[in-house]
């Protein structure tokens, strides 16, 4: 086997043995979501429902709206505490073993990417077959059609977390980076609420929310879900991927 | 084959840690490159790993220089660092089988090469052992073992005996002499400690980022008295 193929399997591999031993972590990623759906959902549903507007061809329940944004959520927290492990990783030295493998940097930063974007796929999976067990209505060809779109939402969430890992040089920083980051990136978005709805409230709120990448990822899960896998915020996702590829190539640095 | 270094300088902001640095590194040798804190040792250590960047001066592998680009070289060099590197969660055959597959080796190669690595340092028992559970000898031992499962021509190491015995250090010291004759491997030594090494090994005296004496160990005496003499205390 191809000496790169092999460091591949060993980097995902590892990335997966640490997300399965790590149960807190594993239990964390699904009650999180499933709390916001759950009970913060639950209590919407009756009260709230969602009119007509793409890609939903008719009025839906606000469980089923929130799923996208929860989707994304569950992406974001991955991305953040692969970031963290990378942190400590830095700290305990195994990010050496990692820097002095007879790789390109480059590639040894795309296969950990990769890793964390199949955890991050893995539980978004596991996170909608609980919510479908809970009778939330999502369409089941939408599983296979938003693949794409949680694929290219996991990564990205996992470069963005790279990027904040690169700069950080202990654990104690981080998690203060992590409330500065998680939460605006996904209040100030249309996980919660649509924007027409955030502008009828603020006209400010409305426009940080619709700058924000996080809200044209978790418009693409939702297209996704619902049967348009390349929909209007594909560009702007892969745009913002491509941004996110080019700045950390050129801010990683390999000082540990 | 030779591992040599020209005239490095390294700052870090207006503090300068190395001086116009050079080291040759034949194979078959032990190099022990000996300083007081803060000596720069370090420093040089982090620059062979690539672990920060290079601001001047030249790195070569057989000729080859060794630069960003030409990662693979790195399949020639093993390295052990001053602190633990080991994932401390997984055992010490997982950390191994880690190692092996970022150098390309995988299945039975891997297997062979575990079993090569901790045949030398007789480790295998403690294999299946999570590392937490290993005492600071038989952690070190793994990764020793670690660096060396991809058969490199040099071995880097950050004073690998911190932490350990006065036994488990002499054993350790003849553990990896042995290996220079045997395998021809070319050992770069950074320690503090002087009674690892053996008086044909080479010697250089880093203080204050320069180089103050090159030549060999000589007697334990004999390498007491020179570095006493080249730093001050």
């Amino acid at each position: 086997m191809n000496k790169y193929a092999i460091a591949f399997i060993v980097i995902i591999h590892r990335e997966f043995a640490r997300f399965i031993t790590q149960r807190s972590r594993l239990l964390s990623a699904l009650v999180r979501p499933l709390f916001w759906l759950l009970v913060f959902a639950a209590g919407f549903k009756s009260t709230l429902g969602i009119a007509i507007q793409p890609p939903y061809s008719t009025y839906i329940t606000y469980d089923l709206y929130v799923i996208p944004g929860l989707v994304g959520m569950v992406c974001l927290f991955n991305g953040m505490s692969s970031s963290l492990a990378m942190v400590y990783d830095r700290e305990a030295g195994a990010m050496k073993v990692l820097m002095t493998a007879p790789l390109p940097r480059r590639t040894i930063l795309i296969y950990k990417l990769i890793g964390t974007s199949l955890v991050s796929i893995v539980q978004v999976y596991l996170f909608l077959l609980i919510a479908m067990a809970f009778d939330v209505q999502i369409p089941s060809f939408g599983l296979v059609e938003a693949l794409p779109a949680i694929a290219v939402s996991a990564y990205i969430l996992a470069l963005a977390g790279l990027i904040l890992a690169s700069h950080i040089q202990s654990l104690e920083n981080f998690a203060g980076v992590m409330n500065f980051v998680i939460f605006p990136c996904f209040f100030l978005s249309s996980s919660l609420y649509p924007l027409w709805q955030i502008e009828e409230s603020s006209e400010v709120l409305f426009w940080l929310s619709s700058f924000n990448p996080f809200t044209h990822l978790v418009e693409l899960i939702r297209f996704g879900l619902h049967g348009n896998p390349i929909s209007m915020t594909t560009g702007v996702a892969l745009t913002v991927g491509i941004l996110l590829s080019t700045v950390i190539h050129r801010i990683f640095k390999p000082e540990i | 084959m030779l591992l040599s270094v020209n005239d490095i300088t390294h700052h870090y902001g207006k503090r300068c840690a190395l001086d116009q640095f050079s080291i040759s590194i034949p194979s078959g040798t032990v190099t022990a490159l000996l300083g007081p804190n803060g000596a720069g040792k370090s420093t040089v250590f982090k620059l062979l790993a690539g672990l920060i960047k290079r601001q001047s001066g030249s790195y070569h592998l057989d000729h080859a220089p060794v630069t960003e680009e030409m990662s693979h070289l790195f399949q020639k060099i093993g390295f052990v660092f001053q602190e633990q590197t080991l994932d401390m969660g997984r055992t010490g055959l997982d950390n191994l089988r880690y190692s092996a597959g970022l150098h390309g080796l995988w299945g039975q190669a891997a297997g062979d090469a575990i079993q090569r690595v901790t045949a030398l340092f007789n480790c295998a028992d403690t294999l299946k052992r999570p590392i937490r559970t290993m005492s600071g000898g038989e952690r070190r031992r793994i990764e020793i073992a670690r660096a060396l499962i991809h058969q490199p021509d040099w071995l880097l190491l950050d004073e690998p005996s911190v932490g350990l015995d006065i036994n488990s250090r002499r054993q350790l010291s003849d553990e990896l002499h042995r290996l220079v004759q045997e395998q021809d491997l070319g050992i770069l030594w950074c320690t503090h400690v002087t009674d690892e090494l053996r008086s044909d090994d080479d010697l250089v005296i880093l203080n204050q980022g320069k180089i103050r004496f090159t030549g060999l160990c000589g007697s334990p005496e004999t390498l007491l008295q020179t570095y006493h003499e080249v730093v001050p205390q």
